[in-house]
């Protein structure tokens, strides 16, 4: 990382690029990446997520932290980041760290670097109930805005946040994810699969009991371990149709349509070889007589044992492959889907009923 | 079958163009534009050998002082202001022998009499064969004078001599509106045919700007797609990070819309949106220029308020330093209302851009110098790559004309994976990358084709005209009202949120470039 003057970026990175280029590196950028953070360890964490993603999605990368100084500190630093697979090409990062007190030139340092053409898109690491006075100008650039419910300590507030902000900037279609929301993807496609019948539709509509458990191991990047499991409740609740009307010690009672009573217990167990609050199994049991039990099969990472049996017959278990998000996977899967997802819209929604 | 060309030892499009023998005397010669521009572009044509084997350059200014220290702050200027550096010595002694300094007022016939003398002089040492040009380097209130002068001293010839030629280079601006460009059109026309009257605007000069003709006409894919069926709108973006800086006296006088707009935006302008020249002469080129300005559907009352903004720069950050706003400059009136941003809608009522607005923002103090044309191609249709409802981006071609030279094509492209996601990219040229080196400067190009007597790059008087008729209606309407409300922007954003108006009730916005 090569400090420079907030004047002289461009000129550095273009002497950069010719020297690179006299070793016939190019300069490779899909997008801009806007990344705001606050100095914490957690930030080491983004920026291992940005050297996996730029693996495979190279991009202009504009990172800001914000220093934990009352004193006024600005200061500006660009890099070349390889990709390890693709030696003849490289992309570059902007890094500008200020205090709080300097923030106010931040926008202004960002706006001149932005290459044309290209999406923006902003990675608010910050919990978004935290009125911050930079994320205003930088959400007016973005095509896309991802935050990471991991930053936020209660997600009822989160989800009240993002889906208020939908709502006022309805006329600009701001287009919001959630790292989170997409880490739950594979459990989605999953249970979408598994009902995949007009029989099984049915079923669907049936569940009475549901028992999720997910991966209590906490690290100190990955505290909120049940936002995944939370989500998943969520999303199965409010695509269905489901009314809240409980929760206590992990259990949450719903309502479905035809006024039945549904079940979902959250429970946790510490797994080491499984990520943060991954969701380690599902259990569903459905009011026509429908089981299934999804799980992940001990010593196998990313595979599940599928458990099926009805009134009628009784499947072997099978391996499925769950198609786990890998690190910088999530990020990118956010950046290249376009519009609100409107289920993690419904999610949000669901999720603030659940008070 | 031989092609017999006039010259027997010349061959048509390979010999270098004849250029004729001739004394440039530039008035101003110590002002900030000789120094800038002008010096170092005579130094880099002569080193280039471009110049005429026999010519003089002969500075005209106020101040007494003698040949050799003249050549002194000339060869200061080089060092400083070239492309390319250092001098090189044994060069610039011969060249050097052929810079000459000659003091007078500019109102003083004695003055010009003994210019002429000198000239003679010169025409006798040198070989200059009587030819004259005059570059009028000072403010537009003594361009008259000095034309005047000049023809009173002989200095200025019929433009119907056939043995020798006079040319008068003048810059902008010419005149402020329509009444004062067409008095000054009037006052010099008394002295000057238009053959002999070259309007610099620097921008034509410009390899990017020349180079706007070539890739239209030149690429036969363009030019099929370049109207109102495939083209959604153009954006014509002159941006600058500076201030005013120590114009402050000029600029309360003008405003960007005199100080830019006016004059090198109606030149891109002219230049994307004219029709194809019946040839690349002069004449044919200007004459579709002025076709297409005058094709401009005039702004009407309401276009003021609707399809105009002007703003003006507050303080705020650029570059990462502290910018102070246009008020706390120097020589700017702590209640000034001059704009230092210009943003407009215009339509062009012909059959090849009926309906396509034409989005134009300029502006002091914005977050980078870029100049750019971004043309945005209609949407396709989106049947078949529609995501959840969401339209891809539309196609965009981008000229960047300064910096970073070059033309970028945004397409779409699927992503690798087994989804389909699309995602914008960019095919890019770039003249930095093909073309390597410092190429020419503009002023270099032009002060060589007023010597060749090519005015294809020179603005035309009836251009001039046509591109106050458009502008002065607008100047007089903000005129009316100074103390009205004008829109405030922090100094190194993008203008003011007024500016967003101009896409009203449309999916258009303003390129973030």
């Amino acid at each position: 990382m090569n400090i420079v003057d907030p004047a002289a970026i461009e000129e550095q990175l273009q002497a950069t690029w010719v020297q690179l280029g006299q070793e016939k590196k190019v300069r490779a950028s899909t997008f801009n990446l806007v990344v705001f953070a606050k100095q914490c360890p957690r930030i080491a964490y983004y920026r291992t997520v940005m050297q996996k993603m730029i693996q495979k999605f190279p991009c202009r990368i504009l990172f800001i932290t914000e220093e934990n100084t009352p004193a006024p500190f600005l200061q500006t630093a660009i890099s070349v980041l390889n990709l390890e697979d693709s030696p003849g090409a490289a992309c570059e990062q902007i890094d500008i760290a200020a205090s709080p007190s300097s923030m106010q030139q931040v926008p202004f340092l960002i706006l001149p670097h932005f290459l044309p053409d290209l999406p923006i898109y902003l990675l608010w690491t910050v919990n978004p109930k935290e009125e911050h006075p930079l994320f205003a100008s930088l959400a007016k650039w973005a095509n896309r805005v991802i935050f990471d419910s991991e930053s936020a300590d209660n997600l009822q507030a989160f989800a009240e946040k993002l889906l208020s902000l939908k709502e006022e900037k309805r006329a600009r279609a701001l287009q919001l994810a959630d790292l989170n929301w997409a880490r739950t993807e594979p459990w989605r496609n999953l249970l979408a699969a598994l009902f995949d019948t007009p029989k099984r539709v049915r079923s669907l509509y049936e569940i009475s009991h549901i028992d999720l458990s997910y991966n209590s191991k906490e690290t100190p990047f990955f505290t909120h371990i049940t936002v995944q499991s939370l989500y998943l409740v969520c999303w199965l609740s409010s695509s269905l149709g489901w009314t809240f009307i409980s929760q206590k010690d992990g259990k949450y009672l719903f309502q479905n349509k035809e006024k039945k009573e549904v079940a979902v217990q959250l429970s946790s167990r510490t797994e080491e070889d499984q990520k943060p609050g991954a969701i380690l199994s599902c259990k569903i049991k459905t009011g026509d007589g429908l089981e299934i039990d999804a799980y992940r099969a001990p010593g196998q990472n990313q595979r599940l044992q599928i458990q099926i049996a009805s009134s009628e017959r009784c499947d072997l278990p099978y391996s499925f492959p769950l198609g786990e998000i890998q690190l910088g996977q999530s990020l990118v899967k956010e950046i290249y889907t376009q519009t609100t997802s409107s289920h993690f819209l419904n999610t949000l929604s669901q999720l603030i009923q659940m008070r | 079958m031989q092609q017999v060309s006039f010259h027997p030892l010349e061959e048509p499009g390979r010999s270098a163009k004849k250029i004729d023998p001739c004394a440039l005397v530039i008035f101003g010669a110590t002002g900030d534009l000789t120094a800038r521009k002008l010096a170092p572009a005579l130094y880099n044509l002569g080193r280039e050998g471009l110049l005429p084997a026999n010519f003089a350059a002969v500075g005209f200014a106020r101040r007494p002082k003698t040949d050799e220290i003249f050549r002194e702050e000339f060869k200061t200027s080089v060092s400083q202001f070239s492309r390319v550096k250092p001098v090189e010595e044994n060069f610039w002694k011969t060249f050097s022998e052929n810079i000459f300094y000659h003091a007078s007022e500019f109102d003083q016939d004695a003055g010009y009499l003994a210019l002429a003398n000198r000239l003679k002089e010169l025409d006798a040492k040198k070989g200059l064969r009587g030819n004259r040009l005059f570059y009028l380097s000072v403010q537009p209130k003594y361009f008259p004078l000095i034309i005047e002068k000049l023809r009173k001293n002989g200095l200025i010839y019929d433009a119907g001599q056939t043995d020798r030629f006079s040319r008068v280079i003048i810059e902008k601006p010419f005149g402020h509106d329509t009444k004062s460009a067409e008095e000054l059109q009037a006052t010099i026309s008394q002295h000057l045919h238009e053959t002999q009257i070259y309007r610099i605007d620097h921008y034509l000069g410009k390899e990017t700007v020349q180079n706007l003709l070539v890739f239209r006409f030149a690429n036969s894919i363009f030019e099929s797609l370049w109207n109102y069926k495939h083209i959604d709108h153009v954006q014509i973006t002159v941006a600058e990070s500076i201030g005013i800086g120590t114009r402050g006296h000029f600029f309360e006088e003008a405003g960007l819309l005199r100080d830019v707009i006016q004059n090198h935006v109606m030149q891109l302008f002219s230049l994307v949106a004219m029709e194809p020249p019946v040839n690349l002469s002069a004449r044919a080129v200007r004459d579709e220029k002025v076709k297409v300005l005058q094709s401009i559907r005039p702004l009407s009352e309401a276009d003021f308020r609707e399809a105009a903004v002007r703003g003006q720069y507050a303080a705020g950050y650029v570059d990462g330093k502290e910018a102070l706003g246009y008020r706390q400059e120097k020589d700017v009136a702590p209640n000034s209302s001059v704009e230092t941003y210009v943003a407009l809608r215009l339509f062009i009522d012909n059959w090849r851009w009926a309906g396509v607005p034409f989005y134009i923002r300029a502006g002091k103090r914005l977050p980078k110098r870029s100049t750019e044309i971004a043309i945005t191609f209609k949407d396709a249709p989106g049947v078949l790559f529609q995501q959840n409802g969401h339209m891809h981006d539309p196609n965009v071609l981008a000229i960047r004309i300064q910096p970073n030279e070059g033309i970028a094509m945004k397409i779409n492209c699927k992503v690798p994976g087994l989804s389909s996601p699309i995602q914008p990219v960019k095919m890019d040229f770039s003249y930095g990358t093909y073309f390597g080196g410092a190429s020419i400067e503009a002023y270099e190009r032009l002060i060589w084709d007023a010597i060749l007597g090519d005015s294809t790059l020179f603005a035309r008087s009836d251009e001039v005209a046509q591109s106050w008729q458009i502008f002065t209606p607008l100047l007089e309407f903000w005129a009316k009202d100074p103390a009205a409300p004008i829109a405030s922007y922090p100094a190194g954003s993008w203008g003011p949120p007024e500016a967003e108006n101009l896409f009203k009730n449309t999916h258009r916005a303003w390129r973030i470039l």
